[in-house]
């Protein structure tokens, strides 16, 4: 009789505490449910978003640049490809909450995340050689206009030392990165056709008939290095559109 | 089922790699065309611009200035015997003369005295003294030998009675005779007045103008040179 009192007190006392202890544990297997089923959604979004992101990109670069019937002005296509690039990289696509970026200690996490910054960084590269291509055909267009300007004011000279002065002036000339090859070497051609003008300019001051004569010679053969503009022009460009494409590859 | 032979099986076999082999490699080579074809639109659209092309490399023409065009004639003044004439006058108005847009000038060239030497020598000369430098040459009237061109001091200071008669001023005359000898220099010949109207500068007006007007100036039709 005492011994089954006994037992019954105990039994009373225990039960509770197994409850409690059931009702955490089922708690606890509930929440990890549900951090693990966020983190696949989180970890799967992310995926999903990297790739939407460079298949994104590689469409509009498509549908741009590698139209059947491309547009007139490269410059402004390459402009939609980067406004797109910056829409949709806005926020970079491979940050994820604090909550879940532990969980790159598995391989198959890490592995997702490695990917995504992968595509990120190549996107990254595609839009850094774009860019720099895009500024060399907006200047290319200016500088041109400006030697054509040039061109047209001394179709028919008469003041010798103003057309010197006015192929002299290269201030208006852009010195950007891209562009500095083709700017070194306009800035050659336009110095020599300074010079051949100044040098027309001395020799009437001086009525010198011999000195006129070389400074015409010295005017034809430094026009005559206008094409040479053209062809570091051609080979800069060349080599950035080379870079462009290869990074295009890589998408 | 159908049963096939052993040949037919491997026949059968072949083709069934081969369609698998063309399953597979077909569309990866039609998507790889497809990207090379993309790739090279990219570029060629890229590439596409070239507006230093454009830009003609073709010197302009420059117009010769005029004093590019005009030849210089220089000479030299000099008097010979005693003159009436003052040299330095006869300097100045000599090179008036031969400067004068209305003169040789319009030929396109330009006269300049230098000191000494030059293309021709303009000479002062005594009237006495004329016939020294040849037999055609006479103490009346001026002349022209070779590279001397000679200015009779009777003539500079007085013109001719012809001249005179016809009412023409002795500045006239200079600018005449200066012109004419110059003109023989320059390899002309006499004229004669033809039906009137203004004298030809070759024309002897110191002697008689012929029926004609006095005229300092060479006419249209004597702008030429055997020295140009």
């Amino acid at each position: 009789m005492k011994i089954k009192q006994e037992l019954t007190k105990r039994t009373r006392l225990k039960h509770p505490k197994r409850v409690i202890i059931i009702t955490l544990a089922a708690l606890l297997l509930i929440a990890l449910g549900v951090y693990t089923f966020l983190s696949y959604q989180n970890w799967t979004t992310l995926q999903q978003r990297s790739q939407d992101a460079t298949s994104s990109l590689k469409k509009a670069v498509d549908s741009s640049l590698g139209a059947e019937s491309p547009a007139e002005d490269p410059a402004a296509q390459i402009d939609t490809i980067i406004a797109h690039f910056n829409k949709t990289y806005g926020t970079n696509p491979c940050d994820i909450s604090n909550a879940y970026s532990w969980q790159t200690i598995l391989p198959a996490i890490k592995e997702i995340k490695t990917n995504c910054a992968t595509r990120s960084a190549t996107a990254i590269a595609l839009i850094d050689t774009l860019k720099p291509l895009s500024q060399f055909l907006k200047d290319q267009k200016s500088a041109s206009a400006l030697i054509a300007a040039n061109i047209e004011a001394t179709k028919n000279p008469s003041d010798y030392a103003a057309a010197a002065t006015l192929w002299q002036d290269t201030t208006k000339l852009s010195e950007t990165a891209s562009f500095k090859p083709v700017a070194d070497k306009i800035k050659e051609v336009t110095a020599s056709i300074s010079a051949a003008y100044a040098a027309l300019a001395a020799a009437s001051k001086a009525e010198d008939k011999a000195a006129f004569d070389t400074a015409i010679s010295a005017l034809q053969t430094a026009y005559a290095t206008i094409p040479n503009i053209n062809t570091v022009a051609t080979e800069t460009q060349t080599a950035l559109i080379t870079k462009a494409v290869e990074a295009y590859e890589k998408l | 089922m159908v049963s096939l032979k052993p040949s037919q099986r491997v026949a059968a076999g072949i083709m069934g790699v081969v369609s698998a082999f063309a399953l597979l490699v077909v569309p990866f080579s039609a998507l790889s065309s497809a990207e090379t074809d993309i790739k090279s639109r990219i570029a060629a659209q890229l590439l596409s611009e070239h507006p230093f092309e454009e830009l003609s490399s073709a010197a302009p023409a420059i117009a010769k200035p005029k004093w590019y065009t005009n030849v210089t004639f220089t000479y030299s003044v000099s008097k010979n015997g005693s003159t009436s004439g003052d040299l330095a006058e006869f300097s100045r108005l000599a090179n008036e003369t031969l400067n004068d847009a209305r003169g040789w000038t319009r030929l396109g060239v330009q006269f300049k005295e230098v000191a000494s030497g030059g293309n021709f020598r303009l000479i002062l000369a005594q009237a006495s003294l004329m016939s020294s430098y040849s037999s055609g040459c006479t103490a009346d009237w001026s002349c022209n030998v070779g590279n001397s061109v000679i200015i009779n001091d009777d003539r500079w200071m007085n013109a001719s009675p012809s001249w005179n008669n016809a009412g023409g001023t002795l500045r006239d005359y200079r600018n005449m005779v200066v012109n004419h000898e110059t003109g023989h220099w320059l390899g002309h010949g006499h004229t004669f007045c033809s039906g009137g109207g203004k004298a030809t500068v070759m024309q002897q007006q110191s002697i008689d103008l012929q029926g004609c007007t006095f005229n300092p100036w060479p006419l249209e039709s004597e702008l030429w040179s055997t020295r140009l």
